[in-house]
């Protein structure tokens, strides 16, 4: 169970855990802990993988407990340094997609299209629609699954996390469910809707 | 979102990690996540290059591929190098452990770590047999 904290109530817990009290420590635990873990799981990262996120944050913070410019904002450098560190995970390598939990294929607008929905997230497709993801490259994999967050990654968190120009993306994602459409087609699997695929504007 | 028992118990514990009086190495490059196209190749028998740097010092440290096909279930190779180059020790810290990891002293120092999970490397000057000056520790990193 969080606690919710002020902002000055979070300044002075930092400020204690700087300098070594443990309980104050405990309480920020308390109080932020449930925030990092919701992030990582809306990675749709694994159970293990979170917990690696979460851990990292938490050391990251002990790292720089002493020299945050505005501890009275600590939740919300968490929040940013637990992200960074889901990004650097997916950028190492899914080793499994999560097709099941997959939300719309948009870039960042809202955007449903029903038939990608049957065509990806049926249930009982996702055996085949995993294998066909998994012939396409781990780019097009980590790409994807940025795009398939919730909320989606931005253009420019995808360009940080992936080291690619923001201009490439849209040409990239497509060339990605390009090859995706083909590798589900193989398997009988419907075509997605074209217009899911066209026009890039970011 | 309810917390598993041990994220929260891993995260109270992290306040145990902290190394009084090292200087902090962050995190500048990373193979695995930066421009991958301005990368150069990695040598053979290397999987993954991650350079830290802070104040005097810049350690690269790779991560090698299986030597002669066999690796311990779990464990990494890593090797350590710095800019400039100095006679180190190496101390591998990982809260999945309570073994403490060490290796050296040499210039280019091999150290095995733990393959998952957290970890960062405590690193000491070496001069005439013994260590000297203020250690320098790399921010926490996964593998």
């Amino acid at each position: 169970m969080s606690t919710r904290l002020t902002p000055g109530e979070s300044a002075t817990l930092v400020r204690d855990a700087a300098g070594g009290d443990r309980h104050s420590w405990e309480l920020l635990v308390d109080s932020y802990a449930g925030l990092i873990w919701t992030i990582a799981r809306n990675h749709r990262l694994g159970q293990a993988d979170a917990g690696d996120v979460s851990q990292t944050t938490w050391l990251r913070l002990v790292e720089h407990i002493g020299s945050i410019d505005d501890p009275a904002r600590v939740g919300a450098w968490l929040a940013t340094t637990a992200r960074r560190e889901c990004l650097r995970v997916i950028g190492r390598g899914s080793k499994t997609f999560p097709v099941a939990d997959a939300g719309p294929l948009a870039d960042g607008r809202p955007h449903h299209d029903p038939e990608i929905d049957a065509a990806l997230l049926g249930d009982e497709r996702d055996a085949e629609v995993q294998r066909a993801l998994l012939g396409l490259s781990p780019r097009c994999r980590q790409l994807l699954h940025l795009l398939m967050l919730d909320p989606p990654a931005s253009y420019d968190e995808i360009s940080a996390a992936m080291g690619m120009p923001i201009g490439s993306i849209g040409p990239t994602r497509g060339r990605c469910l390009d090859r995706l459409q083909g590798l589900l087609a193989m398997r009988g699997i419907a075509e997605p809707a074209r217009s899911v695929l066209d026009g890039d504007s970011h | 979102m309810a917390v598993p028992d041990h994220v929260r118990l891993a995260a109270l514990a992290a306040f145990d990690r902290r190394r009084e009086g090292a200087v902090l190495l962050e995190l500048i490059d990373d193979t695995c996540t930066g421009s991958w196209e301005l990368h150069p190749a990695l040598p053979a028998g290397v999987t993954r290059v991650l350079v830290f740097a802070g104040p005097g010092l810049l350690a690269r440290v790779s991560v090698l591929d299986v030597e002669n096909g066999q690796r311990p279930e779990g464990v990494a190779r890593l090797e350590v190098r710095t800019t400039p180059e100095i006679e180190l020790l190496v101390e591998v810290l990982s809260p999945r452990t309570d073994v403490s990891l060490r290796s050296g002293p040499g210039s280019r120092v091999l150290v095995s770590a733990p393959s998952h999970g957290p970890l960062s490397m405590v690193l000491s000057r070496v001069a005439a047999g013994a260590v000297r000056g203020r250690d320098w520790q790399t921010s926490w990193i996964t593998l």
